[in-house]
């Protein structure tokens, strides 16, 4: 799934990127499109929290996707 | 001061209150259609929804600042809001959201303000009615009666830096606040306060004040909440009010607005910040703010007088005036460009002031360089222009470079400045310049002309595009003449120059919106201005993640020129021809073409008798009136252009081919002194 925030700022890509989180659908990835640099600090540290595993690759000039998969719990 | 606080209600205090004509429930989740997450996809009944991003705007270039006064009254009135009405407000969970409403209508004395705890989720979860109805409140006058302690400034943080009453609280993440922060900020994570079930719900109050108490935030103190655009402070904000915090204030504009003024302290890892990548707009990254604190901290009683027009502006004040003189500047070129920037930067009260220039004050330069005069003709530009500098302010520094600004010369010389203005005529100095900028962070006022047009922006690749972003490769060797080839209007670099000193004074006060990732292009003859977008090139081969360029380069071979703006051709000997043997040669009457390729205009100022006109412009078309049997003999003002066309022929096939050595100026000079040099 996809989430494409560009052009939103603080709190925003974060807030949604945890609504996508916890809607998303099992053995789902959810990918967070942002150009709001704090984003990438901000969904992270919610993305642990709820256990997904965060990737980060630099797409643009601002421009960021944000990986986030679900951590099999054992 | 009212005494009102922020309360948290439950579902159980929504059922009793339910129908109550007093009560607005007010809904601000965001909206994601593909989750199908919303107002619209469901709500709790008579809710009405309000977009916050309706009160807020950008201002200044920073966006997510509050909308005015008027403006939030219209949104609140629309939303059938009085004062008279008890607020309940509800997002997904109790997040930024309601907490910036919370906070909004805190600050504008609102007297009752609740927020569900829990939020949309814990009615959802709790089985609460749904209704997809949408409300269409009947509007109303809204009155704001803002409560100034409630907020603050980035005036008034600034001013209140390092007092022990004071405490300034970040809610960003920790991650966020070891990049950096303001000075002696505390760290607590907005959503510290939350446990962590779904959905998330408020410590224990004595937990919470525990947790608070011990990084130093108790009652008696005035708390100011940030983080990175006042959303996450609000939350924060909204904590302490409910906790019965007297004193609480939410900083707006927050780590974007502060970051952004170079003149403010920060502390952290910032530059790892911009490694991140977080180069761009407000977001991050600064430069680093003048030493402040040196023996320049304070003005004198003369120099409070000179610049009373800039301390009755609140947008410069003492501060600012302190600033410009704590601040260093050094402008290389001290020519068209050069000349009104440092006389304005001087003027100002620019503290130090570095000159770069390795030129004589030439009489053809007193047309649009200013800041030399006819009183110092064939003196050294740099001391020229100091002695104009401080004639206008006795009490700023200049330091002289009369010295080229080469790749050896150029990081010693920039060192210890704060900003570097490009008042340069060729492209290896604009280039060099550059690359200066980037590699040591500083911002590069940028300026350049030519005839009746010109060209600012300010190029820092800590913010925005560098000139490379914009030009990867310099313009073929010969393609753009220069203006002492091509002229130019003497008044436009004036009108160049003085945005340039604009821009700086800007950067150093911290005000306004820079010319950062905008090109302003002027036409004199127009009388236009206009602004182009620069974006920053991800291929940039100096300010892009995996730069070629991390050292400076041979410039003159790069840009295939010389680093200097002086008329001469670069030929062999045996291309060339003196003014007396040409004047040989006519007298003689041998046979040979003699070609002027100067423009037509320039005729009348001077000419060789016997000489035909092809200007070096339509040469190549008009190669074909020329035969490679005959000699060609080619001449110009200086020598240059003509060097170029003995170039053009000569890879045309031609041979029998000289050049006239320094021009038809050298001409007037050594052969007939009644023709006029120019």
């Amino acid at each position: 799934m996809k989430l494409d925030v560009r052009g939103e700022i603080c709190p925003y890509p974060m807030l949604k990127a945890v609504e996508a989180m916890k809607r998303l659908p099992k053995g789902e990835i959810l990918k967070v499109v942002t150009d709001h640099a704090p984003a990438l600090e901000s969904i992270p540290t919610q993305a642990h929290r709820r256990g997904f595993a965060v990737q980060i690759q630099k797409t643009g000039n601002p421009e960021w996707i944000i990986t986030l998969t679900r951590e099999d719990k054992p | 001061m009212t005494l009102q606080s922020i309360r948290m209600v439950d579902l159980e205090w929504i059922h009793d209150h339910k129908g109550e004509p007093r009560l607005i429930l007010i809904d601000v989740r965001t909206s994601l259609p593909d989750l199908q997450v919303g107002y619209l996809y469901g709500h709790i009944p008579d809710a009405v929804p309000l977009d916050l991003n309706e009160l807020f705007t950008t201002h200044n270039g920073e966006p997510g600042r509050l909308v005015s006064q008027s403006a939030a009254e219209d949104v609140l009135g629309r939303l059938g809001l009085t004062r008279e009405k008890a607020v309940v407000i509800y997002d997904e969970g109790f997040g930024p959201l309601a907490a910036q409403l919370a906070w909004i209508l805190d600050y504008y004395g609102h007297p009752e303000v609740n927020i569900l705890e829990g939020g949309w989720e814990a009615w959802e979860q709790a089985g609460g009615e749904i209704s997809v109805e949408v409300a269409v409140p009947e509007p109303k006058q809204y009155k704001a009666e803002p409560e100034g302690s409630r907020l603050a400034t980035v005036e008034w943080v600034a001013a209140h830096l390092h007092n022990s009453d004071i405490l300034l609280l970040d809610a960003r993440t920790e991650a966020e606040f070891n990049h950096g922060r303001l000075p002696d900020a505390v760290n607590m994570p907005y959503d510290a306060v939350l446990d962590d079930v779904d959905p998330p719900r408020l410590k224990p109050r004595d937990e919470l004040k525990g947790m608070l108490a011990e990084i130093g935030a108790t009652p008696d103190k005035e708390i100011v909440v940030y983080c990175e655009m006042g959303a996450r402070s609000a939350h924060s904000y909204v904590v302490l009010r409910w906790l019965g915090y007297p004193h609480v204030r939410n900083y707006e504009g927050s780590w974007a607005e502060w970051s952004r003024r170079m003149d403010l302290p920060v502390e952290g890892q910032r530059e790892a910040a911009v490694q991140a990548g977080c180069v761009q707009d407000n977001v991050c990254g600064s430069m680093a703010a003048p030493d402040v604190s040196s023996e320049r901290d304070s003005l004198s009683h003369g120099e409070i007088l000179r610049y009373s027009r800039h301390l009755l502006m609140p947008e410069v004040g003492l501060q600012g005036q302190k600033k410009l003189k704590a601040a260093s500047v050094l402008v290389i070129g001290t020519g068209g460009l050069g000349s009104p920037v440092a006389m304005y930067l001087a003027a100002a009260g620019v503290g130090r002031i570095g000159l770069v220039d390795y030129d004589v004050v030439d009489f053809t330069n007193l047309q649009r360089q200013i800041v030399h005069g006819a009183a110092t003709l064939g003196e050294r530009k740099v001391l020229s222009a100091r002695d104009r500098l401080l004639d206008i302010n006795p009490d700023i520094e200049v330091e002289v470079f009369d010295e080229a600004f080469t790749s050896r010369s150029a990081m010693r010389i920039a060192e210890s400045y704060d900003l570097i203005i490009d008042g340069t005529d060729n492209f290896p100095t604009r280039y060099l310049v550059n690359d200066v900028c980037v590699l040591t962070g500083k911002p590069n006022v940028y300026g350049s002309i030519f005839r009746f047009e010109g060209q600012a922006s300010v190029f820092w690749s800590e913010r925005g595009p560098c000139y490379r972003c914009l030009f990867p490769e310099p313009p073929p060797p010969g393609l753009v003449p220069s203006c002492a080839e091509g002229g130019v209007f003497g008044v436009l670099p004036g009108t160049i120059g003085t945005l340039q000193a604009t821009e700086a004074l800007k950067l150093i006060l911290g005000i306004g919106e820079p010319l950062i990732g905008r090109l302003l292009v002027y036409d004199a003859l127009a009388m236009s201005f206009e602004e182009v977008r620069l974006m920053k090139n991800p291929q940039c081969r100096i300010c892009s993640d995996q730069p070629e360029i991390v050292e400076l380069i041979d410039y003159e071979e790069f840009c295939g020129v010389p680093g200097h703006d002086r008329d001469d051709g670069n030929l062999a000997d045996e291309w060339e021809i003196e003014p007396r043997e040409l004047a040989e040669r006519l007298d003689s009457g041998e046979h040979f073409r003699l070609v002027d390729v100067r423009e037509p205009h320039e005729l009348e100022i001077s000419s060789i008798q016997g000489a035909e006109l092809i200007p070096l412009g339509s040469l190549a078309a008009r190669m074909h009136e020329l035969d490679s049997a005959e000699e060609i003999l080619l001449f110009c003002k200086a020598g240059t252009r003509s060097a170029r066309a003995l170039e053009l022929l000569l890879g045309a096939g031609f041979r029998k081919l000289k050049n006239l050595r320094g021009g038809i100026n050298a001409w007037a000079h050594e052969v007939d002194p009644s023709l006029p040099i120019y």
